[in-house]
């Protein structure tokens, strides 16, 4: 079980990106954005090691930050998320990551005429690189590990 | 004498148009009472299809967004009904 960022990237193409084959449409409402949003992050998440018993409870986290959906609500939406998601890693004393994620190479790509594909490749990056920040310490063993 | 170039006024059927006679043969429809369609041609184009080509461009608008290129516009289905109102009255 590890963070598969391609699962990510497909899950957010699918509803951002009109020239991909999987294409479902775009979210009609804020809410189906953000129902999107955060169940893109929740199945790219939920096979984290450590593994965490909060994947669900974490998407839904992510679902009440998104608000309007704004960049600063998304960066606060993906530290719910962590954080959500650290509380059940057990047998860990897990520290989410914890500089804010910084989105902003993935607007320059969008906002400067870029591909959806593009953005979404960068998007993975980004979140894969942050996520990876989260540390995890064996209660038993006392080894840190990152999340991965 | 009849003409479909420039602007051309079809009155509605069975209202009242004045007809102002040139000679005792031709006569020109210069008031109405009621409209029904109005044609609108000049300098090769027709205002009818620009209008239609411009809701139509309308309606494929996409603009970039932090995301990569957005949707075309959510009230898209306003400007084809917009279409239809403007089929009411020019042709």
């Amino acid at each position: 079980m590890e963070l598969d960022k391609n699962i990510l990237k497909l899950e957010m193409r699918s509803f951002v990106d009109k020239e991909f084959t999987s294409f479902d449409g775009f979210p009609s409402s804020l809410e189906e954005s953000r129902e999107a949003m955060a169940e893109a992050v929740y199945q790219y998440a939920r096979t984290v090691t450590p593994v965490t018993t909060t994947a669900e409870i974490a998407k839904e986290a992510m679902i009440s930050s998104l608000g309007d959906m704004s960049k600063d609500n998304q960066i606060i939406a993906f530290s719910q998320f962590a954080t959500t998601l650290a509380s059940g890693m057990e047998g860990f004393t897990a520290t989410p990551p914890q500089s804010p994620i910084v989105l902003d190479s993935v607007a320059i790509i969008g906002l400067s005429g870029g591909s959806s594909e593009s953005c979404m490749t960068e998007l993975s990056n980004v979140v894969d690189a942050w996520m990876s920040t989260g540390i995890a310490i064996n209660n038993s063993t006392g080894v840190t590990i990152n999340w991965s | 004498m009849s003409s479909s170039l420039g602007v051309v006024l079809f009155p509605k059927v069975d209202s009242f148009v004045t007809v102002t006679f040139l000679n005792s043969k031709t006569g020109i429809v210069s008031n109405t009472e009621e409209l029904d369609n109005i044609s609108v041609k000049a300098g090769g184009e027709d205002l009818k299809e620009i209008l239609d080509d411009l809701l139509d461009e309308i309606n494929l608008i996409t603009v970039p967004t932090a995301w990569g290129p957005s949707g075309t516009p959510i009230n898209a289905a306003n400007f084809s009904a917009i279409k239809l109102r403007i089929d009411k009255i020019l042709i």
